[in-house]
């Protein structure tokens, strides 16, 4: 495998893990029933689409910062 | 570090190209790392409604100010890290008298 296709691959599997982390501690409240109650499930399915576009969002912050600094460096 | 930079100026042509590869790769996978954990910390900080799948204006605005300062905020570490890294190194050559070339 090509360095920049494993390079993604693991940023992507991290990027999993930390939203399954984020969206657990915030919609997932109680530990009485085993299956995820219609609130939960309704909250999990938000959160998701939420921190998609938040890292959508970061990214693009992420990268006029980095051509600024891009345009800086070629003065 | 200065015994990798010392080392570098001293290794052969191949050594060095294998070495910058090896530290962009490095710096890659750090900017990814680092990348990953700030959305991990905006949105932690920012987003704490479900009641609809869109990011509301206020937690985009969050998200936004919370990104640009951490950006600025470890631009400044790293400003501030290499100074006192800079003035370090000065001391130790100092110490060795100038008889190091």
């Amino acid at each position: 495998m090509q360095q920049a296709q494993q390079n993604e691959l693991e940023a992507m599997t991290d990027m999993f893990n930390k939203m399954t982390e984020q969206c657990f501690k915030k919609c997932v409240a109680a530990y009485k029933e085993q299956e995820l109650s219609v609130g939960e499930a309704t909250c999990v399915d938000r959160c998701v689409h939420k921190y998609m576009v938040a890292h959508a969002k970061v990214q693009e912050i992420l990268g006029k910062h980095a051509q600024q600094a891009q345009l800086q460096q070629g003065r | 570090m200065q015994n990798i930079v010392a080392s570098l100026e001293q290794s052969s042509e191949a050594d060095r190209q294998a070495a910058l590869q090896k530290l962009e790769e490095m710096q890659m996978k750090d900017t990814l790392r680092m990348f990953n954990g700030l959305v991990e910390r905006c949105f932690g900080e920012c987003v704490n409604g479900f009641r609809s799948k869109a990011l509301s204006a206020p937690e985009e605005k969050c998200i936004s100010t919370c990104a640009e300062k951490f950006i600025k905020h470890s631009g400044r570490v790293g400003q501030r890290f290499g100074e006192l890294t800079m003035q370090e190194q000065a001391a130790q050559q100092g110490m060795a008298g100038g008889s190091g070339s």
